[in-house]
Formats: C-alpha cells, sequence, structure tokens
C-alpha cells in the first residue's frame, strides 16, 4: 500500500465514525440564555473565568503569598547544560502542574501595560513552542535527557510568566 | 447529513434572521448534531456542550449579516471551526491538554497500545495533540484544503501537511496491531474500518 493509499485509508474510516448526539437540553439552555438576552451573557465556555473574577483580589494575594515556595522549588531546577538526574520528568511535570494552577488561579488581566502584555505573549509563544517541540516527540525515541531539557525549560518559562501575570494581577487588585 | 450540506427552507431562513424563536429552534434542530460531532472530535470531553452553545449563539447573532451565497450549514460550520480553534489556543487550555498529554505518556505510555492490540479510531484520534487532531478532522472529514486550514489556525498550509503526515503515521501506528511474535507477524493488519 503506497503513502496515498494510506492517508485515504484513515481519511475513510474517519469518515464512518458515526454522528454523536448533542446533549438532550441542549436547546432549553440555548433557549433560557437568548430569554436572559445573550448579549450580557458571557461565553459559557468562560464561566470558569467569572469564577476565577470573583476571586480576584484573594487570589492574587494567595499567588504571593506562595511565591516564596515556589521560587525555592524553580531555584532548586539544575541549569540547563548540567546532566538531569534520572526520572526528573514526573517531578519537573508535577511542578509545571503547580506553576499551571497558580497561574489559571490568577485573575484575568483587564488591562495591562503594552510592555507587559508583549513580555507575557512572547512568555506564551516561547511556551507553546517547547509544548510543540514535546509534543511532537511524543512518538520519537527522543533521550529522556532531551524530554527533560525541554520539560526544564517549560518550567523555567511557566516561572516567568506567573511573575509577570502575578505582578500584572496585584497591580489592578490594588 | 454533514454540517456543511445543511440547509434551510427560505422562508424559515428569513424568519430565524428576524429573531423567531421557532425558526432558531428549527436552525437548533437541523445543525445540533452535526455541530456537535464536529466539536467533539476536535475538542473531546466536556468543553464540548458549552462550545456548542457559544457557536449557536455566535450564529444567532450573525444571522443578520449571512448573505445566503453558501449553504446555511456551510457557513455555522466556520463558526464552529473558529470556536474550536479559539478554544483550543487559548493559553490555558493548550497548557492543560498538554500537559494531560504528558501525564498520560509518562504514566501510561507504554501500556496504551500493548503489542497485538490496536486502539480504536476514536481513541486514537483522541490521543493526537489538539492541534493535530483539528487538522486531521478539518481535511480528512470536512474536506477543508490545506490552505483553507491555514487560514483557519493562522498557520501555513506546510504545517497543515506536515501536522496531516505525521498524524495519518500516527494513527496508523496505533490502529494496526504490532506483531506480536511469529504467528502475529504473518497475520494480516486489522483493517481501520473494523477496528471501532
Amino acid at each position: 500500500m503506497n503513502h496515498d493509499d494510506d492517508q485515504e485509508t484513515v481519511a475513510r474510516a474517519l469518515r464512518a465514525l458515526p454522528e454523536l448526539a448533542p446533549p438532550a437540553d441542549g436547546w432549553a439552555r440555548l433557549a433560557r440564555r437568548l430569554e436572559r438576552g445573550a448579549a450580557g451573557a458571557r461565553p459559557a465556555s468562560a464561566r470558569p473565568a467569572v469564577a476565577l473574577a470573583i476571586a480576584a483580589a484573594t487570589l492574587a494575594i494567595a499567588a504571593l503569598a506562595l511565591w516564596p515556595a515556589l521560587e525555592r522549588g524553580t531555584r532548586a531546577t539544575p541549569a540547563p547544560a548540567a546532566a538531569p538526574a534520572a526520572d526528573e520528568a514526573p517531578e519537573l511535570a508535577a511542578r509545571s502542574a503547580g506553576l499551571e494552577r497558580l497561574l489559571g488561579a490568577l485573575p484575568p488581566a483587564r488591562a495591562t501595560r503594552a510592555s507587559t502584555a508583549q513580555t507575557a505573549a512572547l512568555l506564551e509563544d516561547r511556551i507553546a513552542l517547547v509544548d510543540e517541540r514535546l509534543s511532537s516527540t511524543a512518538d520519537e525515541s527522543l533521550p529522556p535527557a532531551a524530554t527533560e531539557a525541554l520539560l526544564r525549560e517549560r518550567v523555567a518559562l511557566l516561572d516567568s510568566l506567573v511573575r509577570v501575570r502575578a505582578a500584572e494581577s496585584v497591580g489592578q487588585t490594588l | 447529513m454533514r454540517l456543511h450540506e445543511v440547509d434551510l427552507s427560505p422562508t424559515t431562513l428569513a424568519l430565524a434572521k428576524s429573531g423567531d424563536g421557532a425558526a432558531l429552534a428549527a436552525f437548533y434542530a437541523a445543525c445540533a448534531a452535526p455541530a456537535y460531532t464536529v466539536i467533539r472530535r476536535i475538542v473531546p470531553g466536556p468543553a464540548a456542550d458549552d462550545l456548542l452553545q457559544d457557536a449557536f449563539l455566535d450564529a444567532f447573532r450573525g444571522l443578520p449579516r449571512f448573505r445566503g451565497d453558501v449553504p446555511l450549514g456551510a457557513w455555522f460550520r466556520s463558526i464552529v471551526v473558529r470556536r474550536c480553534y479559539m478554544h483550543l489556543r487559548s493559553p490555558w487550555q493548550r497548557s492543560r491538554d498538554w500537559l494531560g498529554d504528558l501525564l498520560e505518556r509518562l504514566d501510561a505510555a507504554p501500556a496504551a497500545a500493548p503489542a497485538g492490540l490496536a486502539l480504536d479510531l476514536e481513541r486514537a484520534l483522541e490521543r493526537l495533540p489538539p492541534l493535530t487532531r483539528l487538522v486531521v478532522w478539518l481535511h480528512d472529514v470536512e474536506g477543508y484544503t490545506h490552505e483553507e486550514i491555514a487560514a483557519a489556525t493562522a498557520r501555513t498550509p506546510s504545517f497543515s501537511k506536515s501536522q496531516l503526515a505525521r498524524a495519518h503515521a500516527r494513527l496508523r501506528a496505533w490502529l494496526e496491531p504490532e506483531p506480536r511474535g511469529a504467528c502475529a507477524a504473518a497475520a494480516p493488519a486489522m483493517p481501520l474500518e473494523e477496528s471501532r
């Protein structure tokens, strides 16, 4: 079987997947939102952001309170050039998850300085790039050390992003 | 029926554009299942329900500007795809997806596809990275060209092509059972259509 046949076989199988039934109460929910006036309603998928906004001040301060512990954890990370310890990936992933949680708990920025926004965007782009490299190596036999180096880079970038976001949040909360 | 083929009668469409509730309900009834299918295939998980709601709200708001030069379903599909893409590209979502994928790999990758056992196609599709899954679904099922995918995802056609080629290779590897000893080596690969 040649390459084109392979691709068409996969495509044909995907097209043969069954149609999925939408939620049974879908129209009722939608109708309620229309009645309430969708113009003033936030998108349903953004609802978690509402809860975050409500807790904004508390969480921003909590982030600062947690900061020393996180900073210790991050500073304990070996330099990228250093040989990584064996099986360090789970620990790096856990640290990454902790930073993600903290980042997710910070209130979304309503207004910010252009330079700050640019820095945050740059960091996010670099994180995305690392993610893409990690994702693209999912099925390649990348040496564990290389995966760990990418994970370490991701933790460092997230660390910086948390600093920027936390400063931004505190700036608009206080 | 695929979403891009769905259409409403001119009368119902005119009523829907004016905000008539019954006509909007008819729009929902005609498009909900195919739209939900697109969303769930691209964004597996509970977020799909909310994305469906948001896509319909976007469409209801935009209906007065719909010119009717393509079937209503084709117009609505572009809204659905945009919603999915916006969801996937949000940094928080991207990170969560990535992290979940990573943790799965760390914890269970060796056991995910044991020798001789193929994943089913739906699970294999869900296992792809989110943006790759979007590219695969748009190209293989919705019939988007690489140029159209590039426009929808703010990437290049080359990116779309490379993502698709790698995704196909991964899907085939996951779907076809690995040889298990001499007997398995001689056995034919499980056809994709029968793997579900």
